[in-house]
């Protein structure tokens, strides 16, 4: 067998000879990655793609090579692309699983790798199993072990028998992010501490000014400004487990056997306190009953309630949350004292936040001079997840360029602006909906803060 | 049905129509001549504007089962909703004819013929639901609409009241004594009424320009136009072409009279040729100009629109062009002057009408068209002012003023804004 060395040579010799030949230098680059040479390989796998744009195996192998060089961003572009095809095979999952694992979030890496099982039971990859805390077949690991910094089922014990199996779909984790990792909000921060943090810390001092501890808080306003990261944040602030419900998993209890599917998540909440017990997209589950024309409707939004008020079982311990881009669609009956009892406001960012998310969601990309305060400018109205879209949109037409011309460029303050000017923030049609509720149906003055915003901008 | 449509019915049903769309497609991937999906589809896209795909979805949803009655159904309100009477009415009658006894058909039928001019054979429809559906407070407030159409204010009143008994929470009705009340000048209980429509269902666009419309009326002046539109509403359309066309030709006598009367009689005649150049401009441009004023108070900044505040912006600042060129005349007496102040008042109804257009190319087009005839009129006037009596310079301020008017009375003619 020839050296490493001599057979990268070889193989360069003989695509001097035949540049054209695919094969050949699809070997070349994979026996460079398996070299650990990523850059070179890289390099080869570009070249290779000149010829094949759209080969989902090359583009796969490229993945992997960024990934192997860190290239988190870039692969991911790679991955998701991928994943966004028909035919996305088990690889591409595997890929994605890893990024998702690098990047802090296991629950969906999970969820990742047992979808790349599905499509094919051999692409099991022990180590990604053993780091994600689960059989290399996908199922539970035995020992429950603590792993990504997620505590899997360790503070709930283990499942009470077959009707636990769909609570059991949700993960609990033990967020390690606080408000420390929440750019701007810095009122909203304030009124969760006072609301929440402090009485917990402090019962008696509350207590003898006559504030109520406990209840619920319903976080409120457009899609993508970060409800959910701060519903995150605030468990890890007082270093509580997180159960977090999204709208699948409610879906799923509608069409299911909903009341006891949503009793059995708030008992799991209890069996893992201090929890967070997080429902996002509530108004999902907290519709108005007169809406509901069938009994069964009326009869999970009861048992809703009689949860809250911990009626079905003890609630100390538990933290209620709710997110929501519609409060206006719940049942009033929420509103009353001990359930979501408080409501907060949760803005698109300011100027400043703007360019605090920009720079995070800038950082480890080739970028240049930005002047991020610019594009923060031009940027009012943006959610987060607008500003990530915009980042992204940035990254991937450098990253065609830099395909296509095989020097790659930085991001610069230009690409930015042209990407703010092709999208539209996502939240002004939210506020158009919102500001006819703050304007004909705010009551008890709950949409306030609406209106303030609206006049400030 | 399947799971899939199940999750599309419940997201449907919580107003998430984009993810119910998603569930829809892929639902509709395995079996593409699902009826209910296809149905379903098309209601989630009428939701989402995007009217056209819903209209494909609409027809596929019929061509899957011509028999259905609901699929006519769904059909004709996203017809209704793209404001195609004719063929609305025609798959609406088709529902009707395949269930005469669901009185829900009755009442889209009932809507789409008061709304396409036709409030006598609605309010038929709506009284044929009602016998099959005594206790529908929708039909009620529809029935309440055709009176209203047909210049029977009490009764109208009458019915919408009715309707609020069954259902207090009726926006249409409170709405629609929101209109009776404007009919018969009491603006404060028409405020009265909207805001409890509003109440009821904030996204209500009706109500929301009903509740504008009351607010501009709190000032005399507008008040009075109000008035004189409702009145002229509940004119059969020959009649109202008369008193317009008899305006215009007593307000020719007036100029063309005073030129020769003398004094007191001149002064008068003046005054009234006036009057009417003012009067035909507010008929155009009141409202943006009345929002101007609304925008004094908080109420009024958040209640207009992205388009209704913008309009006002471009309106007052052409109005006040339009001043200034009036003062400049004043002081120095020069034909480019009022020729100036003549232009910029022409140009109100046009940009007026601009930005009541629905965005399309349409828009895009008349903004372009508006904005270069007012920089061609405005090069006229320079070259009147700077050359002291140039012709060319009139000649173009002219053509410029003859485009507005025209292009006012085109865009206006044709019906193609979104409001009034």
């Amino acid at each position: 067998m020839l050296p490493a060395d001599d057979t990268v040579r070889a193989l360069r010799e003989a695509l001097k000879v035949s540049p054209d030949n695919l094969p050949l230098r699809r070997h070349l680059a994979e026996t460079l990655r398996g070299l650990g040479r990523f850059d070179e390989a890289e390099k080869e796998y570009r070249e290779a793609l000149r010829a094949s744009p759209r080969d989902p195996a090359l583009l796969l192998a490229l993945g992997i090579v960024f990934h192997g060089a860190g290239k988190r961003d870039q692969a991911l572009v790679v991955a998701e692309d991928l994943l966004s095809r028909d035919d996305a095979s088990a690889g591409a999952h595997l890929l994605h699983a890893r990024l998702l694992l690098d990047a802090g979030d296991p629950a969906r890496a999970i969820r990742r790798y047992r979808q790349a099982l599905d499509l094919d039971p051999a692409a099991a990859d022990p180590d990604l199993a053993a780091r994600l805390g689960i059989s290399p077949d996908g199922g539970a690991d035995a020992d429950g072990a603590v792993s990504g910094g997620r505590a899997r089922n360790a503070a709930s014990g283990e499942p009470d028998g077959e009707d636990d199996a769909r609570s059991e779909v949700v993960d609990v984790e033990r967020p390690r992010i606080s408000f420390a990792d929440v750019g701007g909000m810095e009122d909203l921060k304030e009124d969760i501490r006072m609301k929440i943090l402090h009485p917990l810390a402090n019962p008696g001092l509350f207590k003898a000014y006559g504030k109520r501890i406990g209840g619920g808080i319903l976080l409120y306003g457009p899609p993508g400004c970060g409800k959910t990261h701060v519903a995150r944040a605030t468990a890890g602030e007082v270093k509580a487990s997180f159960l977090s419900i999204g709208l699948h998993e409610v879906l799923d209890m509608w069409i299911g056997t909903s009341e006891k599917n949503l009793h059995l998540l708030f008992d799991r909440a209890r069996r893992a306190k201090p929890c967070v017990l997080f429902f996002d997209e509530v108004d999902a589950l907290g519709a108005r009953r007169s809406d509901f024309h069938n009994a069964g409707g009326r009869q999970i939004v009861n048992q809703f309630l009689a949860e809250l008020d911990g009626s079905v079982g003890d609630n100390e311990g538990v933290l209620v949350l709710g997110a929501t881009n519609a409060p206006w669609s719940m049942d009033s009956a929420f509103r009353r004292p001990g359930r979501f009892d408080r409501i907060l406001f949760v803005p698109p960012p300011d100027r400043d936040a703007r360019a605090a998310i920009l720079r995070l969601h800038l950082r480890g990309k080739p970028a240049g001079e930005v002047d991020f305060a610019g594009v923060a400018e031009k940027t009012a109205g943006f959610s987060g997840a607008d500003l990530m879209a915009l980042v992204e949109a940035a990254v991937e037409g450098k990253l065609r360029e830099a395909m296509r011309t095989g020097k790659p460029l930085p991001i610069g303050t230009k690409d930015l602006l042209a990407e703010a000017k092709r999208i539209r923030p996502s939240t002004k049609e939210w506020f158009a909906t919102a500001r006819n509720y703050a304007l004909h149906a705010n009551e008890s003055g709950q949409y306030d803060d609406i209106l303030k915003y609206l006049e400030r901008r | 049905m399947g799971e899939r449509f199940e999750r599309a019915r419940l997201l449907f049903g919580q107003g998430r129509f984009a993810l119910a769309e998603k569930e829809l497609l892929e639902d509709l991937a395995d079996d593409p001549e699902d009826r209910d999906a296809l149905a379903l589809l098309a209601l989630a896209r009428s939701n989402l504007g995007r009217r056209d795909d819903a209209l494909g979805a609409a027809r596929a949803a019929v061509r899957a089962a011509p028999d259905w009655d609901w699929a006519h159904y769904v059909l004709a309100s996203v017809l209704y909703d793209r404001d195609e009477y004719a063929e609305a009415e025609e798959a609406v009658g088709e529902a009707v004819r395949l269930d005469p006894e669901y009185a829900d058909y009755r009442r889209l039928q009932a809507a789409i013929l008061v709304e396409s001019g036709e409030p006598a054979k609605g309010l038929a429809a709506a009284r044929v639901g009602m016998e099959l559906d005594p206790e529908s407070a929708r039909l009620r407030a529809i029935e309440g609409l055709a009176l209203h159409h047909l210049n029977r204010p009490e009764e109208a009143a009458h019915s919408f009241r009715e309707a609020l008994a069954l259902d207090p929470e009726n926006a249409l009705a409170h709405a629609g004594l929101g209109r009776v009340a404007v009919r018969t000048g009491d603006h404060r209980g028409a405020e009265d009424h909207y805001r409890e429509a509003l109440r009821a269902n904030p996204g209500y666009e009706w109500a929301r320009a009903g509740l504008l419309d009351a607010l501009r009326a709190r000032y005399p002046v507008y008040g009075l136009l109000l008035r004189f539109f409702e009145w002229m509403r509940s004119l059969p359309s020959g009649a109202r072409t008369a008193v317009f066309i008899g305006i215009y030709v007593l307000a020719q006598v007036a100029r063309k009279t005073s030129t020769s009367a003398s004094g007191a009689t001149k002064t008068m005649l003046q005054a009234f040729f006036v009057l009417y150049g003012v009067f035909a401009l507010l008929t155009w441009a009141a409202d943006p100009l009345f929002n101007l004023l609304l925008r004094l108070r908080r109420e009024g900044r958040l209640l207009l629109d992205e388009d209704e505040t913008k309009a006002s912006n471009a309106v007052g600042a052409l109005l006040a062009g339009a001043a200034l060129a009036g003062v400049g005349w004043l002081l120095w007496r020069r034909d480019g002057w009022w020729m100036a102040a003549l232009l910029l008042a022409l140009a109100m109804p046009s940009t007026t009408a601009i930005f009541a257009l629905r965005k399309s190319w349409v828009r895009t087009g008349a903004g372009i068209v508006v904005a270069g005839t007012l920089l061609a009129g405005l090069s006229g006037v320079a070259m009147e002012l700077a050359s002291g009596g140039s012709v060319g310079g009139t000649l173009l301020c002219l053509a410029a003023i003859v485009v507005f008017v025209l292009g006012t009375w085109i865009i206006f003619g044709l019906g193609l804004l979104r409001r009034r």
